[in-house]
């Protein structure tokens, strides 16, 4: 049976895509789609980067494995705090996990939400982690200090810089652009030397990383790389941003090609984005609306600043203090999170007041264009019958007609236009695969996220769990498969044997809004 | 297994211990020992995220969970600047021992 490459590209869009693959941008990655499949595959509710890339490797819904955000909201006495996710929060089974205890070796890195690690046959190296702690996010604990000696390798830059990463969303001085697509390159550089030692020295079954650079580098950067916005951007500096853009994605068809040609012929490879991308063209305040429709209160007297619709870190416990929690009942706890949070609904008003609140969302109309602002409106189904859910699970998630993010701060309209076109996430990602068992040459429907799981442990010649929520997309495979269901996903379980008390994170996240990582 | 608290021993080297390898990687600018007068943030540049890791470790080596951290991270309604070694196992020994009674 053959192995499988799973590269992940955090934010990768055929959008871009094929006009770099027709340009000569991406020679190696048209070699592979020509003699592979492709299609889209769609992303979780609210495409982004949590939910997404834990649903890809899970199979499961947020629904079911609890990841909606990097953060989730914990309404206390005293007002909302908001706690960090990471592999404590997650409920469900990971592949690595799956692949591990039927007996396949597994290499994992730079996925979103693995730390602290679960225990894999092979090696796992969480994404989003400070480079001070990676340490703790490494197993085994034993490949640190080789991945600390690896030449050509800082194993700094394999960490989330936070202060640096904050930028994609705050935005940066325009003299540290440069600097800062040279960064995203070199990280990406590094985590593949990473794994081409792993892949050398101690090759497994199953090898999958993420590279994120074009997430970070789409956000800031979109209105040069997109073909239908690049005309508008044509100065000396326009074109020279762009063609140090350009020369990320260059890099990556490379590393790429070495990846590829590294794992051999014998083996399945498979592409992967956690979400698409487009442009966003205006900033919607939906804490604002909220508050003009008497749902929410403002502090009096305590007022922040918007930049241009962005709220930056440092200022998201100011945000916070300038709710007014006694008066308000529901609220949006994020800009990621597209999401409406209740607070003291009763019971038994729930369903109505659900239903109210989305009509009054699919109601509004923009005050000059006259169109629907927020396109759709999902009610918690769930909760809504009274089932079990996710404590901690939005009431309702909004989608706009920008395809953006909220702002949750106050201002002095709900809609404002952005001075110019941003990147932000679109559900269509991307699915590429080739090798032994694809076919060649053809373009399928599109796939779902959670089909992702099944598919691999299709390949890895592996039962398909019963629980899990996708399909093995046997469209994509150039044989009549037989799909071998069986078992269950079992209870996810990490290295940590203590698990903070909620009090505990509730103190902790304090202390991170008042140290301002809270982006 | 998790250290049940009556076989812990003296706290502060423990809680040394769990500094140094917290900290080992951070190529900090003073060479001097952690001792009970080291500051958290101003001698171990901690920051925030350090803090929680912090945590975890504690929690995890002395299998506790839901210690009153608030007690410890403020201080008349706010929120205090720093903390010594000695704070943080003075913390310790009050509720570890108060858990193991």
């Amino acid at each position: 049976m053959a192995k499988v490459l799973m590269i992940g590209i955090d934010g990768a869009t055929f959008t871009l895509l094929d006009p770099f693959m027709e340009s000569g941008v991406m020679p190696y990655l048209k070699s592979l789609v020509a003699r592979g499949t492709r299609g889209y595959l769609m992303s979780t509710a609210n495409p982004l980067t949590p939910p997404a890339w834990v649903s890809m490797v899970t199979g499961r819904s947020p629904e079911a494995h609890g990841v909606f955000d990097f953060m989730h909201p914990l309404p206390m006495a005293d007002g909302v705090y908001m706690l960090l996710n990471d592999s404590r929060n997650l409920r469900c089974e990971t592949i690595w996990s799956m692949a591990s205890r039927q007996g396949k070796r597994v290499t994992s890195l730079n996925f979103y939400g693995m730390s602290p690690p679960m225990a894999v046959d092979g090696y796992l190296i969480s994404g989003f982690v400070p480079w001070k702690h990676l340490r703790s996010a490494t197993y085994p604990p034993s490949f640190f200090p080789t991945l600390k000696q690896l030449p050509n390798l800082d194993y700094k830059l394999l960490g989330f810089d936070v202060s640096e990463e904050k930028k994609s969303i705050q935005g940066i001085a325009p003299e540290e652009h440069e600097a800062w697509i040279l960064k995203h390159s070199q990280r990406g550089q590094a985590w593949y030397h990473c794994l081409a030692h792993l892949m050398a020295t101690d090759s497994t079954d199953l090898t999958a990383v993420v590279f994120d650079g074009p997430d970070k580098l789409q956000h800031l950067f979109w209105r040069y790389l997109d073909p239908a916005l690049t005309g508008g951007f044509d100065t000396p500096w326009d074109l020279h941003l762009r063609e140090l853009c350009l020369r990320h994605y260059q890099e990556l068809d490379e590393i790429i090609r070495q990846l590829v040609e590294r794992a051999g012929e014998d083996t399945n490879v498979i592409f992967t984005s956690d979400h698409g991308f487009g442009a966003t063209t205006e900033v919607v305040y939906l804490n604002e609306w909220l508050a003009r429709q008497g749902y929410l209160r403002w502090r009096e007297g305590r007022e922040v600043e918007a930049v241009e619709g962005k709220l930056t870190a440092n200022r998201l416990k100011e945000h916070l203090m300038t709710v007014d929690w006694s008066a308000t009942c529901a609220y949006c706890p994020t800009p990621s999170s597209n999401a409406i949070h209740l607070k003291g609904v009763p019971p038994e008003e729930y369903g109505e007041f659900c239903h109210k609140l989305r009509q009054e969302l699919l109601d509004y109309r923009h005050p000059e264009d006259g169109g629907q602002v927020f396109v759709g409106v999902d009610i918690n189904a769930a909760r809504l019958v009274g089932e079990p859910c996710i404590e901690y699970a939005p009431d309702l998630v909004v989608r706009l007609r920008d395809g953006g993010f909220v702002s949750i701060l106050p201002a002095p309209a709900v809609v404002i236009q952005r001075v110019y076109p941003e990147g932000t996430h679109r559900p269509n990602g991307i699915f590429i695969a080739c090798g032994p068992d694809i076919r060649r040459g053809q373009q399928v429907d599109p796939l779902s996220i959670l089909d992702i799981t099944p598919l691999i442990l299709h390949l890895l010649d592996l039962p398909v769990p019963a629980d899990l929520e996708g399909r093995v997309p046997v469209e994509v495979l150039n044989h009549a498969a037989t799909v071998r269901r069986g078992g269950l996903t079992q209870n996810h379980q990490t290295l940590e044997s203590a698990e903070m008390s909620e009090e505990d994170q509730a103190v902790l996240l304090a202390q991170l809004q008042q140290l301002g990582y809270m982006d | 297994m998790p250290n049940p608290v009556s076989s812990l021993g003296p706290i502060e080297p423990q809680v040394i211990a769990i500094l140094k390898d917290l900290t080992v990687d951070w190529e900090l600018d003073s060479q001097e020992e952690i001792t009970s007068s080291t500051h958290l943030m101003a001698d171990l540049a901690f920051e925030s995220l350090d803090i929680v890791q912090l945590v975890v470790a504690i929690e995890k080596k002395f299998g506790r969970q839901g210690l009153p951290f608030p007690e410890l991270f403020m201080r008349e309604g706010d929120y205090v600047d720093d903390l010594t070694v000695g704070e943080l196992v003075r913390f310790l020994e009050v509720h570890l021992s108060q858990g193991e009674a």
